[in-house]
């Protein structure tokens, strides 16, 4: 059964020619490929309109630890820092935390939302689940270490804060 | 088949996740590739040759929850059942672009050796 489709989304029928020169290459996708995509990812793909082409290069998501009682053993500190490219991979020379996957697995989440929320045209960063957490519990908590999540700008480190990314909507 | 090894030596192994197929991964992420654990379940950005993305990373945590398991339990941590994983994206045909896939493996870094499993029980 064919869906109806916001006109704000990408139509079937667009079969995003501004962009394909950029994803043929960086995703080995033919002509043929790219009209295999659905549209949920098409749209995903059209968060450039929305934010510019470039918007996966010019921003980093920032997990600061706020609490680390050390129950895990992994060697987190409260201050250090797992620094994420746009495309939710970890940037090692920019962080300075343990890469513990306990806490980084939880973070996964925030990128559904960052390219849902770019293809809104809004500020990648999720305005709700700002925190993180490991799974370690320990004795009702006590052994959990928990992370504060932030977007900033790739180049000057500067946070980001602005709700709209592009113009906001009528 | 391997002989159980002491706790120590045993925790100063590591786990890596080889790519054993990979398509359309916005991240670059070729065959063959790795991504190296420590028994604590730490990255190892130093020892993994693969870019690191979490969209696999995260598919790993239960692997690694679970071989944290099994070492308490005394048994080889690479589950028999559960030691191929594949990334969040579901792939083109399936509403999503790309798919890696891994396998897991137990690695003594000393020797740079496979760890093959012991007998149950040994």
């Amino acid at each position: 059964m064919p869906r109806e489709i916001d006109p704000f989304y990408v139509q079937p029928q667009d079969k995003l020619e501004d962009m394909a020169d950029v994803l043929k290459p960086a995703l080995e996708f033919t002509d043929a490929d790219l009209d295999r995509l659905s549209p949920e990812a098409k749209n995903l793909f059209a968060g450039r309109r929305r934010l510019g082409i470039d918007w996966l290069d010019r921003y980093e998501v920032v997990l600061e630890i706020t609490r680390s009682p050390g129950g895990c053993g992994c060697g987190v500190r409260e201050g250090q820092k797992i620094v994420f490219d746009m495309r939710h991979k970890v940037k090692p020379g920019l962080s300075d935390a343990p890469l513990c996957v306990h806490l980084m697995a939880p973070a996964l989440s925030l990128f559904y939302m960052t390219f849902d929320r770019a293809a809104e045209g809004l500020n990648p960063m999720t305005c709700v689940w700002r925190y993180i957490e490991c799974p370690m519990t320990g004795h009702h908590g006590e052994a959990k270490a928990l992370a504060e999540v932030s977007l900033r700008t790739t180049d000057t480190h500067e946070p980001v804060f602005k709700r709209w990314l592009n113009e906001e909507p009528k | 088949m391997s002989a159980k090894l002491d706790r120590a030596v045993l925790e100063a192994c590591e786990l890596h996740a080889t790519v054993t197929r990979a398509f359309h991964c916005a991240n670059k992420i070729r065959e063959g590739q790795t991504f190296v654990f420590d028994m604590k379940g730490r990255l190892l950005p130093d020892k993994s040759t693969a870019n690191l993305c979490l969209g696999i990373i995260a598919k790993l945590h239960p692997a690694i929850l679970m071989a944290q398991d099994r070492i308490a339990s005394g048994l080889h941590p690479v589950s028999p059942s559960f030691n191929t994983f594949d990334c969040y994206d579901t792939g083109i045909d399936h509403g999503g672009t790309g798919k890696v896939y891994v396998q897991l493996s137990l690695v003594d870094p000393a020797s740079g050796a496979t760890v093959q499993a012991w007998p149950v029980g040994q």
